[in-house]
């Protein structure tokens, strides 16, 4: 016996998981291709296909969706919209397969890699010519009942394009000047979310400590006072606020509540309670709220040319002309601020999904989440649905707070980041090889007309994107806020650089931000990559040279494409020639690059590989 | 897994749409020219030409090559598949010398056999483009040659929509080097364009070039105030892009201590833009300059909400 065990090959067992899997799968994949799985002609299904697997989505696009195959048209002619929701991580996978074996489904969200530039042109329709016309579905038969007369005529006679908040701007691609997409919500702009309940315990717990004498080391290192410049706000500042049923309404009441809650955790023997979730997403890293107030703070000096959102290489540049540098005050206290929220951040956060931490809000171990109203539904149910009624709180919801004049770096931070560039999000396209491209069509007429969108956002606790739809109260504090910094002009390390400098910027940045690393060596670990030779900003200029180039031959087709149709006498492509011919003019085999470098070094040759 | 099934079917719509394509020109191919009827013929060239249209170049270099083959020189719409084929070599995957020698021709045939056309200003400006910019890695490019070829236009269809275009195109060639008095030329030549097409749709084009030259190339920024405030008045070239041109203009303003038409610019920023990024910082350069300026009365701009409802 024992000799039979020791021949056998434990390959064999894989072997035959594989064999029962595949074996398994043909036997699917035939029962379906016979169609014997539905009742529906397959030839009449339209399938729409999206990532957004957030709670409420699914189940609100479903109902519009049923909606509209209850309309007498759509039924007559035995059309049959579904849905596929894909997850995120293999989105795009599936779509630049089935973009390029021309399979995919009828209606996807755009935005995939492989359809950018005007490769999105070759695998959806645009749809201008259709944008301008009245959403046939915002007729007054379909609108619901109590609109004012002025909104009823609005919606039904304006064009379709105008009946979106931003004016379909969040479908309309720069480079190709057409609308290739329909978005059907509103993303907003992030907010810190507050558990109230853990927030009336702090406060309990903080204001006990106030009375002990000496207070505790945690308060002290608190109150920004002559002794202690590295306080966050005055003292009576922050005991009139623990007072208080506010939530923190500056930067220093958000750090001294962080303090808190940490202290509070301690108190508590609560291991898991921290003062902020967050995940490896930089959508959940408040401190990313404050980045722009501290990197734009010379961005005039910058620039290589006024008034252009302000690129990595201008940023390079400034670096190589010591017109920043990591000695410069507003770098210093940004890593220093970017520290302090870390230290109040989950162990491990860089490891986490936002799944995870969602969980961890909704379970009632953070006191706070920062997040986009795309992840509040499932906040809000998740919270409201505990296993155990009791473990239920309220939430409350507000933009990250700025400091107040005396608080620490009240000198830095003077706005937060506008959000008046907010778009429509979840843009369908429609697919060029689409047998049903008029009722795909006719379908988002349908979920982008007034009644339909509203009511559709308000089910899956989004906000929508069609004017004059009202959003469910609970989604109000994320209409976007135009008071801010426009975001192109902060110093930039993080986008479109060669991955050397990305990678020397983000795995030390997590070093640093991990405590693993001090600000010292994190700068010696950058400038050695900056200055590399091979690797470093030498190279930058040659990959920004080379990317700029590339774009310019996408830029030459399109022009050829747009003349050619004013040739062929199609109407606004006129204007889309003179867009997309300025661009060419501007940006013409990356001159603007050439430019820059000839500007900075005028005896000095464009680098070369 | 439903998805498949629809693929299927879409898969086997496009092959059998494939499969007559390529039977068509199969059969053209063996049995020499003018086999296609003048339906079947229209049914190509219309397909080639939407395939060119929806950037699917590969797909209509084939329906085109074949319709080209299958076409009279005396067909009305020679010159048109002539010229559509030579876009279709021009950008088609992958870029070879080949392809693009290939285009050079059929737009120079296009160009001999109607020269008086719209089509042969196309493909003029079209072969001055080739030789402008290399088209892959290892193109060589002939800044002379396409600088020719945009006179030529300049030349052959003067004050003409054409003669506007190969104008831009020719003071971009010119300022490339950054060769100062080549690049004053360039500011001249689209100045005197201006002038003589003050209606021409290129107009506000040629403006915003203009003042890009004096500001970036030529160091002259009152003199791109000019040209600024032009293509403000006739519309931006980029008009979904307009704010950041109006930033751009309004902080060249200030540069050149011209407050007071800052103060202008941005509040223009602020209430016609409220979707702008720059309407906070351009509101508070509209506070600073009221302050420097109290006998100018400017009223500080509000800012206006961005409503999504």
């Amino acid at each position: 016996m024992k000799n039979i065990f020791s021949k056998f090959n434990t390959n064999w067992i894989a072997i035959a998981l594989l064999s029962g899997t595949f074996a398994v799968s043909a036997v699917r994949f035939y029962q379906i291709s016979g169609g014997g799985l539905g009742s529906i002609d397959d030839s009449n299904v339209i399938r729409v296909v999206h990532w957004q697997l957030e709670p409420g989505f699914r189940e609100s696009l479903q109902w519009a969706i049923d909606q509209y195959n209850e309309l007498p048209e759509v039924k007559a002619e035995g059309i049959h919209v579904e849905q596929s929701p894909i997850s995120q991580t293999v989105y795009n996978q599936f779509m630049n397969v089935h973009l390029i074996s021309g399979t995919a489904p009828d209606i996807a969200v755009n935005g995939n890699k492989l359809s950018e530039g005007n490769a999105l042109a070759k695998f959806y329709t645009p749809l201008g010519s259709y944008t301008e016309q009245p959403n046939p579905y915002n007729a007054p038969k379909y609108q619901k009942p109590g609109l004012s007369s002025e909104m009823s005529k609005y919606l039904a006679t304006s064009s379709w394009q105008n009946t979106f908040f931003d004016g379909l701007q969040g479908g309309y691609n720069n480079t190709l000047g057409d609308y290739y997409g329909i978005p059907i919500c509103t993303f907003g702009g992030a907010r810190m979310f507050y558990n109230l309940a853990i927030m009336e315990e702090v406060k309990a717990f903080a204001t006990a400590q106030l009375q002990l004498t000496p207070q505790p080391d945690w308060l002290q290192r608190v109150w920004r006072q002559s002794d202690n410049p590295d306080g966050y706000l005055p003292k009576q500042v922050g005991i009139d606020w623990l007072h208080s049923d506010h939530i923190p309404e500056s930067l220093g009441e958000l750090f001294l509540y962080c303090n808190a809650v940490q202290a509070y955790a301690r108190d508590q023997e609560n291991n898991y309670l921290v003062p902020i979730s967050v995940s490896k997403s930089d959508a959940n890293d408040i401190a990313l709220a404050y980045r722009t107030s501290f990197l734009s703070y010379n961005w005039e000096a910058f620039s290589l040319e006024t008034g252009a959102s302000l690129s990595g290489l201008e940023t390079l540049a400034a670096y190589d002309k010591d017109i920043w540098n990591f000695q410069s005050p507003q770098i210093i206290e940004l890593f220093k601020l970017w520290r302090e929220f870390a230290n109040f951040y989950p162990t491990g956060f860089l490891g986490l999904d936002r799944e995870q931490t969602q969980r961890r809000f909704v379970l009632g171990q953070a006191a706070m989440i920062y997040t986009g109203a795309w992840d509040a539904p499932g906040i809000f149910s998740g919270v409201k649905t505990r296993d155990n009624a009791a473990d239920a709180f309220e939430i409350a919801l507000s933009q990250p707070p700025l400091p107040r004049e005396n608080e620490r770096w009240s000198k830095y931070i003077k706005f937060r980041v506008s959000e008046a560039d907010v778009r429509g999000g979840v843009p369908f396209a429609i697919n060029q090889a689409t047998p049903h491209f008029d009722r795909a069509l006719d379908f988002l007429r349908f979920l982008t007309s007034h009644r339909i969108n509203e009511a559709f956002n308000k089910r899956s606790g989004w906000l929508p994107v069609i004017s004059g739809a009202e959003a469910s109260d609970a989604m109000a504090a994320f209409s976007p806020v135009a008071e801010g910094l426009p975001k192109n002009i902060s110093l930039n390390m993080f986008s479109n650089m060669p991955s050397a400098i990305l990678n020397a910027w983000t795995s030390n940045m997590k070093l640093f931000l991990t405590n693993e690393l001090e600000y010292a060596e994190f700068e010696n670990l950058l400038n050695k990559t900056l200055y590399n030779g091979q690797i470093g900003m030498r190279r930058a200029w040659i990959f920004g040279l080379q990317k700029a180039v590339d774009s310019s031959r996408g830029y030459n087709r399109t022009t050829s494409v747009e003349h050619l149709n004013t040739l062929l006498g199609e109407e606004d492509s006129e204007q889309r020639e003179v867009a997309i011919t300025y661009l060419n003019l501007t940006r013409d085999e990356g001159v603007r690059i050439r430019r820059w470098w000839h500007q900075n070094n005028p005896e000095t040759p464009f680098p070369e590989f | 897994m439903t998805l498949k099934t629809s693929s299927r079917s879409q898969s086997l719509q496009r092959l059998l749409s494939c499969s007559c394509l390529c039977l068509i020109c199969l059969l053209a191919a063996c049995q020499g020219k003018k086999d296609l009827s003048p339906s079947e013929l229209d049914a190509l060239t219309a397909d080639g030409i939407g395939s060119l249209q929806t950037y699917s170049f590969d797909i209509a270099y084939k329906a085109l090559s074949t319709a080209h083959a299958q076409s009279a020189t005396t067909d009305p719409d020679y010159i048109k598949i002539t010229y559509c084929l030579a876009l279709a070599a021009w950008h088609k995957s992958p870029p070879s010398h080949d392809a693009i020698i290939e285009a050079k021709q059929h737009l120079r045939s296009v160009v001999e056999m109607s020269p008086d056309s719209k089509w042969a200003a196309s493909a003029l400006i079209d072969l001055g483009r080739i030789d402008e910019v290399a088209d892959f890695n290892a193109d060589e490019t002939d800044v002379p040659s396409a600088q020719a070829y945009y006179k030529r236009v300049r030349n052959k269809f003067p004050n003409s929509e054409y003669s506007a275009k190969a104008t831009l195109y020719l003071a971009q060639s010119m300022i490339q080097d950054f060769d100062k008095p080549s690049t004053e030329a360039a500011a001249q030549l689209l100045v005197e364009e201006m002038k003589a097409q003050p209606d021409s749709h290129w107009l506000s084009t040629m403006a915003q070039f203009t003042a890009q030259i004096y500001a970036f190339y030529l160091n002259n920024k009152e003199q791109a105030l000019t040209y600024y405030n032009t293509a403000w008045e006739r519309g931006f070239p980029r008009a979904a892009e307009a704010d950041l041109s109006l930033w751009q203009y309004g902080l060249l303003a200030q540069e050149c201590e011209q407050d007071l038409l800052a103060a202008k610019v941005f509040t223009e920023i602020v209430q016609k833009y409220p979707r702008s990024l720059y309407g906070t910082l351009a509101r508070e350069r509209v506070r600073q300059i009221a302050v420097k300026y109290p006998d100018a009365e400017i009223v500080v701009p509000t800012l206006n909400a961005v409503k999504v409802n």
